[in-house]
C-alpha cells in the first residue's frame, strides 16, 4: 500500500517525522505518541464511558485503529484531532453498548434551549428600580489561599458539579477546561458548531462557578487563617 | 502619539492583568488590533473619566488608531511616566467633584442618584472606587437631560485633565 | 434605557464571550466600561477565571503502567503482523 503523503499543513515537521517513523515500525516513536497524546485521549474517553477500565479499553482500541490507519493518514487534519475523533467514535459506541449515558441522538436540542438565566433573576434589581440590572445580592469574594482552593476537598467540588452537569455540557467543559482541548479541537470532535460550543461552555462553566461559589462562601467551610 | 493609560498598582493592567514593562520597553499585542481581545488600548484626555484606577501612566502608542471617542488602540506601546499627580486624594477630590457637579437642579430621579453619587463620594477612598462615583453622577445627569450622560463624562474627563494639568480639547466650561 | 452600556445581568450572560475572545469590538468595550466601576461584576470574572484554571488542575495526567504495557503489546502485535 502506498503509504499516503503527509504533506498537510496541520502537522508540523516533528510530527511529519514521527509519523514517518511510526510507519516504519519504530516503538519509541509510538511510546513518544502515546506519552503526547494518551492522556487527553483517556480523558475523551472518560467523557462518554465513566468507568476508568472501559476507558482504557476503548483507548486501545482507538490505538489499534491509528496504527492500522497510518498508512492512509495523509495530514489533512492536525495529528490530535484526527486521534481525538478515532477515540470520541469508538467511545460513543461503547458508551451506548454499555448503556451508561444517553444515547447522543436523543440529547439534540434539549440543552440548548429550556434553560433561562445564568444567574437566577432575583439577584439583580427589578425593571423598575433605577439601578434595573445591577446586583442586588452581588457575588462575596472568595478570598481564599491559593492551597485552599487547590486543596482535595474543593476540587472535589468540582468533580461533583462536572458529574452533574447535563451530557453535552459535561463534555464540552471536560474537554475544553479538564483536557485543555482547544474550541476548534471540540467542534470537531464532537461534532457542534463553534456557537454551539460556546454556549454549552458557557451554561457548565456557570453552572461550576456556583457551586464552589456555594462551597466557599458557606461559614463552616472558612478555615481560620 | 502619546496618550494615557490607568493601571492597577505595580503597572498591571486591570482587564488582562498583563504587567507592562518598565517605562521605555515596548509591550507589543500578540494578534492585530482589530480583534476584539488584542491591541494596546489607551485614552486621549476626554475619555479619561470612565476608566479610573489607582495608577495613571503617559504612554507612547505606534501606529494607533480611535477606537471610539477618547478610545485608541494600537499594535504596541510603552510607557513614559506616571502622571504623579493622579493619587488616592486627587481621585477622592474627583469623586467628590462628580457627586457636587449632580447635586443641585435634581428632582425627582436625578435627585435619587445624586444621593447615590453623594454616598459613594463619601466612601470613595482611592482611584477605583471613584470610577463608581462618576458613572453614578452620568445617571444623574441622564435622568435630568436626554444625553446628559455622555456630556457629564465630558466634564468629567475635562475636569481630570485640568486637575491633572494635561493637555486636552478645549470646550465650553459648565 | 437611552445610555448604551450593559448592566450586571447581562454581564453574566456574556462573560464567556469575554473570555473566549469571541465579542464582538463594540460590546467588549461596553463590558470593559462597565468593569471599570462595578466591582461586584469584577468578582465575578475573577472567579470565572479561578474556576476554569481550578477546573483546569483535574486532569490526570498519566496512563498507568498497565495501560502502557497494554499499549505496548497491541504495537508488537501490529509491526508483526
Amino acid at each position: 500500500m502506498t503509504p499516503g503523503t503527509l504533506g498537510g499543513t496541520f502537522l508540523s515537521v516533528s510530527e511529519q517525522e514521527l509519523l514517518g517513523a511510526l510507519r516504519r515500525g519504530d516503538e519509541q516513536a509510538f511510546i513518544t505518541l502515546v506519552e503526547t497524546h494518551g492522556a487527553s485521549m483517556l480523558g475523551l474517553a472518560r467523557v462518554y464511558v465513566r468507568d476508568r477500565a472501559v476507558a482504557e479499553e476503548v483507548v486501545q482500541e482507538a490505538w489499534l485503529g491509528v496504527l492500522r490507519g497510518i498508512q492512509r493518514f495523509e495530514g489533512r487534519s492536525s495529528l490530535r484531532t484526527w486521534l481525538l475523533r478515532i477515540v470520541a467514535n469508538l467511545a460513543r459506541t461503547r458508551a451506548v453498548r454499555e448503556a451508561r449515558s444517553i444515547p447522543f441522538s436523543a440529547l439534540a436540542g434539549a440543552e440548548l434551549e429550556g434553560e433561562g438565566p445564568s444567574v437566577p433573576p432575583e439577584r439583580f434589581r427589578g425593571p423598575q428600580d433605577r439601578w434595573a440590572g445591577h446586583w442586588a445580592t452581588p457575588p462575596e469574594p472568595w478570598n481564599r489561599p491559593e492551597h485552599e482552593l487547590l486543596s482535595a476537598e474543593t476540587r472535589a467540588q468540582i468533580v461533583v458539579a462536572i458529574d452533574a452537569l447535563p451530557e453535552r455540557q459535561r463534555r464540552v467543559i471536560t474537554l475544553r477546561d479538564v483536557e485543555g482541548c482547544s474550541a476548534a479541537e471540540v467542534c470537531n470532535v464532537l461534532e457542534l458548531s463553534e456557537t454551539n460550543q460556546r454556549v454549552l461552555l458557557h451554561r457548565a462553566r456557570t453552572k461550576v462557578r456556583q457551586a464552589l461559589d456555594d462551597y466557599l462562601t458557606t461559614s463552616e467551610h472558612q478555615q481560620s487563617p | 502619539m502619546e496618550a494615557l493609560k490607568f493601571l492597577r498598582p505595580g503597572r498591571v493592567a486591570p482587564f488582562t492583568g498583563v504587567t507592562w514593562p518598565p517605562p521605555g520597553q515596548w509591550l507589543t499585542s500578540a494578534a492585530p488590533p482589530e480583534l476584539c481581545r488584542a491591541g494596546v488600548h489607551a485614552l486621549l484626555p476626554d475619555g479619561l473619566a470612565t476608566w479610573t484606577t489607582e495608577e495613571l501612566w503617559r504612554v507612547e502608542l505606534d501606529g494607533a488608531r480611535e477606537l471610539a471617542p477618547g478610545i485608541m488602540v494600537a499594535p504596541r506601546g510603552r510607557l513614559l511616566g506616571r502622571v504623579e499627580a493622579w493619587n488616592d486624594q486627587t481621585a477622592r477630590e474627583f469623586a467628590r467633584a462628580c457627586a457636587e457637579h449632580v447635586r443641585d437642579h435634581a428632582s425627582g430621579r436625578a435627585a435619587e442618584y445624586a444621593a447615590d453619587a453623594a454616598a459613594a463620594a463619601a466612601a470613595a477612598v482611592a482611584g477605583d472606587s471613584a470610577a463608581r462615583v462618576g458613572y453614578i453622577a452620568a445617571h444623574a445627569a441622564e435622568a435630568m437631560t436626554p444625553g446628559g450622560f455622555a456630556a457629564e463624562r465630558r466634564w468629567q474627563s475635562r475636569w481630570l485633565a485640568d486637575r491633572l494639568g494635561l493637555p486636552g480639547k478645549s470646550g465650553p466650561p459648565s | 434605557m437611552s445610555v448604551p452600556e450593559l448592566t450586571c445581568k447581562e454581564l453574566v450572560e456574556v462573560v464567556t464571550d469575554y473570555l473566549e475572545a469571541r465579542m464582538p469590538a463594540e460590546q467588549r468595550l461596553l463590558f470593559e466600561e462597565h468593569l471599570a466601576f462595578c466591582d461586584w461584576c469584577q468578582s465575578y470574572l475573577q472567579q470565572m477565571r479561578a474556576t476554569i484554571h481550578l477546573t483546569g488542575t483535574l486532569r490526570e495526567d498519566d496512563l498507568t503502567p498497565e495501560a502502557r504495557d497494554g499499549l505496548l503489546e497491541v504495537f508488537r502485535d501490529w509491526r508483526h503482523r
